[in-house]
């Protein structure tokens, strides 16, 4: 059987699995680059990204004082703020991609980037 | 005395250190050849686990690769890095899979075969543990192009490992020919 | 202790020190003293490795974006927590390999029966270097295989040199000097540096 000096059958077997899992495995990887939902704030000239995924909890300077900004479960909110009204609190929590909260008093904008999964599907529908 | 204990229990130490060393010594080799990315191990190591593959039982195959390893793991000083684990654990997964492979298919896989299949489980356990352990989701774009490279070298190995296994007059000896 | 195993006893000394560092300046401190310490024991560095390693392993993280954005570079945002995760990570497996060549220069005698197939290896190993390389490619096969003839045929039992042993237990005192420094380094994070 070792004796054998060619390459078998069962050998290019065992090859073409391999290379169509690499290839399959590099459609999934190349496909999905860049697609994960990224948090993205702005605030007195400066950006901070954040993946979705990721539990941050981060105080972001402003003209009046610091916004504190949480991302934990899937997604961000702001639950301190030195403005007046509070306005950017009382958004709540915003996780899919084109929300936004905002802070005009202490110049923070907090969005979430990314392209949903939906969206790759033709048949949505928007009113 | 301790020698002895173990040619009661029928493990040639001899032949298991002797193919250790091979692997480490191949193993030398590689690094020696230039290459573009330290990463990037053609796995010469794995001929001289192909030939216990061939002569060794089961219990002596695990004391060569445990040899293997540890051995890697001292000559290089990796012996308590991450490299260490990245190597048990893509050592070890590779043996058992070549094993098993070995075992069942043996007569329709030839050591082709059998690096190829060994390369792409010890490649794709290096690459979960590096996931894991340095470069975070990260890992996963390098992972194509490395199992690529990966897949022709096994490819390479294999050839070679099967023209040595046919034209060794040691393992022919030790197989008694059956090869 | 026999004195081979000495510094492997240090080494794992300074291993927590190392591994539980989180601090990014102590942390490079501390590889810094390794490498220096890879000098002191006659070893010689090759720095190339080690940035390709630093560049190639801080890169990767950069991928995944966290913190502060400190620049734009080809469309990819480089970011504060990305940046010093990478480095973090880079400069643990640089440390962390020369931690481990330090344990092992001495070359340790390992316990138990597989300690004894080790250094049967080993032995078989150094006979393989020693060896004249023969460059024929045509002949590498049988090249390879009179190595594994011949160095079966030298098989003895190897004796180890208790003399030696017994001069490294007097040296025993200078491995506690590296302990001490490692852990001074390591406790610099508790200086809660900006880094």
């Amino acid at each position: 059987m070792r004796k054998r000096k060619g390459i078998t059958a069962a050998d290019w077997a065992a090859i073409v699995i391999v290379a169509l899992s690499i290839a399959l495995l590099s459609m999934q990887v190349y496909r999905d680059t860049g697609n994960d939902s990224q948090v993205v704030i702005e605030g007195g000239g400066e950006m901070w990204v954040y993946s979705l995924d990721t539990d941050v909890h981060t105080h972001i300077p402003g003209p009046l004082s610091e916004t504190e900004v949480i991302i934990q479960d899937g997604s961000v909110h702001i639950p301190a703020s030195p403005c007046r009204d509070k306005i950017c609190i009382s958004m709540g929590q915003i996780s899919r991609p084109g929300q936004w909260i905002i802070c005009l008093p202490n110049d923070v904008f907090v969005r979430v980037e990314g392209v949903e999964a939906e969206d790759r599907e033709v048949d949505d529908v928007a009113f | 005395m301790m020698s002895l204990s173990k040619e009661q229990q029928n493990i040639r130490v001899t032949e298991i250190a002797l193919l250790g060393a091979f692997a480490l010594f191949l193993s030398t080799i590689e690094m020696v050849i230039p290459r573009p990315l330290p990463y990037m191990r053609i796995g010469l190591a794995n001929l001289s686990v192909m030939l216990g593959l061939a002569m060794l039982s089961t219990r002596e195959y695990f004391l060569l690769v445990l040899l293997k390893i540890l051995g890697q793991g001292i000559i290089h000083g990796t012996l308590f890095s991450y490299v260490f684990l990245f190597s048990l654990g893509g050592s070890s997964v590779s043996a058992l899979g070549m094993l098993l492979l070995y075992r069942c298919l043996g007569r329709q896989l030839s050591f082709i075969g059998i690096s190829v299949s060994g390369a792409f489980l010890s490649n794709l356990m290096q690459i979960t543990l590096a996931r894991l352990i340095l470069f975070g989701r990260s890992a996963w774009l390098i992972a194509p192009p490395f199992l690529a490279v990966g897949l022709v070298t096994s490819v390479i190995l294999g050839l070679f490992a099967q023209q040595f296994s046919i034209r060794s007059r040691w393992l022919a000896a030790k197989t008694g020919g059956a090869g | 202790m026999e004195g081979r195993n000495i510094p492997l006893a240090a080494g794992l000394l300074m291993l927590p020190a190392l591994v539980f560092q989180d601090a990014l300046l102590p942390l490079a401190l501390q590889v810094l003293f390794l490498i220096i310490l890879q000098l002191v024991i006659g070893r010689k560095i090759r720095f190339l490795p080690n940035i390709i390693m630093l560049i190639s392993i801080t890169v990767l993280n950069l991928f995944q974006a966290h913190g502060r954005v400190l620049a734009d570079v080809i469309g990819m945002q480089i970011t504060q927590g990305a940046l010093e995760i990478g480095l973090r990570r880079a400069l643990m497996l640089i440390g962390l390999i020369y931690l481990s060549r330090f344990m092992v220069f001495r070359k340790p005698r390992f316990p138990g029966r597989i300690g004894r197939l080790l250094s049967l290896q080993f032995a078989f190993y150094e006979g393989f270097l020693s060896r004249r390389p023969s460059l024929k490619p045509q002949q590498i096969i049988e090249h390879l295989d009179k190595l594994l003839m011949e160095q079966e045929a030298l098989a003895e039992e190897f004796e180890t040199d208790s003399r030696a042993a017994r001069e490294e237990q007097q040296r025993a005192l200078l491995y506690v000097l590296p302990v001490i420094l490692f852990w001074a380094l390591f406790s610099v994070k508790f200086l809660e540096l900006p880094f």
